[in-house]
């Protein structure tokens, strides 16, 4: 799999003539990258990421993939490169079947007959959803219903995968698993984007994290520094998690981002002044 | 705001300070006049009159744009039906196959077009300026038991959040390669079936999330319900009510009883 480079280039959108939604994002995602896309609700998280594949087109500035400008293509031809997970299950289920669910986008996308029941049947192993391949979609409960809607955009293979909030609604067992698949999924070489509000997961799982306050990309680089701007965070309204804080307070460099993380550090003895 | 999330928008001009009432039934004998009108000057006058009225009361033009944007596919479908499939009186203007155009029709289907336009901003100059619990109050007050009028409220109040569902819905869908623009109009409307079962499936949850909701905050518990905020009927209702069920009357008796 060989994930396509994205880049945006000065995006502007208005959903409003008056208030720019996003207002000259700049951003450059090589493939195969893993990165979460944070910030308070209402920073333009996933206006960009509607941009990505077309759903939303710029008012200014242009988003590129592979080079190509994404105002040039169709949705239909952006979603063979970028498949997306809406936050809301219930906007995406229909079908009468698990199984018809997962087959939608790979029908969509003009695969064989026997190409698509391969994509299904990998997708509802690896989501753990073989014995519900024939139970109707609508009436599961509402982890499985994100299960199932994650697992029937995984099934198109999209090189570049968004994700709006995949754990809301999740046990942390599920979403532990989840997180796992998608950095299979990443080694793989799929390029993914992750938006969230969980600022553990996005310490536990995320190497590189975009923070967005009001339209704009206020800090872009590996989680562990994005984690240590306190002024940029508190402007966003984005409070880290605890052991991150804690190992601010302990001026430990580089920051540990994860409880196993900060007492391997603390069994180390070193690198800090608590 | 490029998307209306609301109907009601807040206000203190002329029209949100009339009773609910008063607003309903003028808006009741507006639409039987529009009904039974084929004239589409005297149409596409009360259409001016509900874009004055809008605008006297401090709507904004941006929703006023948004009913365009909802009525005006309408309306263009409904008059080019007319025009094509309504025989008309007189000689045909222009003859193809078996439709035959003539002024009547032109007349007609301008009028159809115009009263559709008409229904549809009177019934918006009463729900921009009145608030959810007054129009429940409104109804209730007019004979419709409580329950009923709640959920004609409800009804009306969640149409904007239905319609952001379904741009929602659709987007998800695309998203998966759904191509909406491709094909003839047989298959284009077979592309729309994953919407619909979605949006119907997601108007299910919804309402019953709102049952629940609703019946948790004790909805029913009591049958004697009181107000907050009562209504309150004032000289300018009593003027709007005789006044347009006066000229309404006097039209219908104008254009219907033999001279």
């Amino acid at each position: 799999m060989i994930a396509p480079s994205l880049r945006v280039e000065s995006l502007v959108y208005r959903y409003d003539p008056t208030i720019p939604a996003l207002n000259g994002v700049d951003l450059q995602l090589p493939p195969a990258a893993f990165c979460a896309l944070i910030g308070q609700n209402g920073s333009g998280k996933t206006t960009l990421a509607k941009h990505l594949n077309g759903l939303l087109r710029p008012s200014g500035g242009r988003v590129l993939i592979d080079g190509q400008d994404s105002a040039e293509r169709s949705i239909g031809e952006l979603a063979r490169s970028v498949g997306y997970v809406f936050q809301n299950p219930d906007h995406q289920i229909f079908a009468a079947t698990v199984r018809e669910e997962l087959a939608f986008g790979p029908r969509n996308l003009g695969c064989d007959p026997s190409e698509i029941a391969e994509r299904v049947a990998s997708a509802l192993a690896r989501f753990d959803l073989t014995d519900l391949a024939e139970a109707p979609p609508a009436v599961l409960g509402y982890g499985q219903r994100r299960l199932v809607t994650i697992a029937s955009v995984v099934a198109m293979r999209t090189p570049l995968l968004i994700l709006d909030e995949p754990t809301t609604g999740l046990d942390w067992r599920s979403a532990s698993r989840l997180m796992a698949l998608l950095a299979e999924l990443n080694q793989a070489g799929h390029t993914i984007l992750l938006i969230t509000h969980d600022m553990r997961l996005v310490c536990d799982w995320a190497p590189r994290t975009l923070l967005m306050h009001e339209g704009r990309l206020l800090a872009d680089g590996p989680t562990a520094d994005v984690m240590s701007q306190a002024e940029a965070l508190a402007r966003a309204q984005v409070a880290p998690p605890q052991v991150v804080r804690l190992g601010h307070s302990l001026r430990l460099d580089p920051t540990p981002l994860t409880v196993r993380a900060f007492c391997e550090r603390l069994q180390k003895g070193s690198g800090g002044a608590p | 705001m490029s998307v209306v999330y609301d109907l009601y928008q807040p206000g203190g001009s002329w029209l949100h300070r009339l009773d609910p009432r008063s607003k309903l039934v003028s808006t009741l004998f507006l639409c039987a006049v529009l009904l039974l009108a084929r004239d589409p000057w005297l149409i596409g006058g009360l259409l001016l009159l509900t874009q004055g009225v809008l605008l006297s009361a401090g709507i904004s033009r941006q929703r006023i744009g948004w009913v365009w944007k909802l009525a005006l596919p309408t309306m263009l479908l409904i008059a080019a039906m007319w025009l094509l499939f309504y025989r008309g009186d007189g000689r045909p203007l222009v003859s193809f196959w078996r439709i035959e155009i003539s002024t009547s029709n032109l007349v007609d289907a301008l009028a159809m077009g115009l009263r559709m336009g008409a229904l549809a901003f009177t019934f918006f100059c009463f729900l921009f300026s009145s608030e959810q619990d007054a129009i429940v109050q409104g109804l209730v007050a007019l004979g419709l038991p409580y329950r009923a009028g709640l959920t004609l409220a409800i009804a009306l109040r969640h149409l904007p959040t239905m319609a952001n569902a379904l741009r929602t819905i659709s987007q998800a869908q695309q998203a998966r390669g759904l191509d909406l623009s491709r094909g003839g109009l047989l298959q284009r409307a077979r592309a729309y079936v994953p919407i619909t079962i979605a949006m119907f499936i997601s108007a299910i949850r919804s309402a019953e999330r709102l049952a629940h909701a609703l019946e948790s905050r004790a909805l029913g518990a009591h049958p004697q319900r009181t107000s907050l905020h009562p209504l309150r009927w004032s000289p300018a209702d009593t003027w709007l009510m005789a006044l347009s069920i006066l000229a309404s009357l006097g039209w219908l008796v104008w254009r219907f009883l033999p001279v």
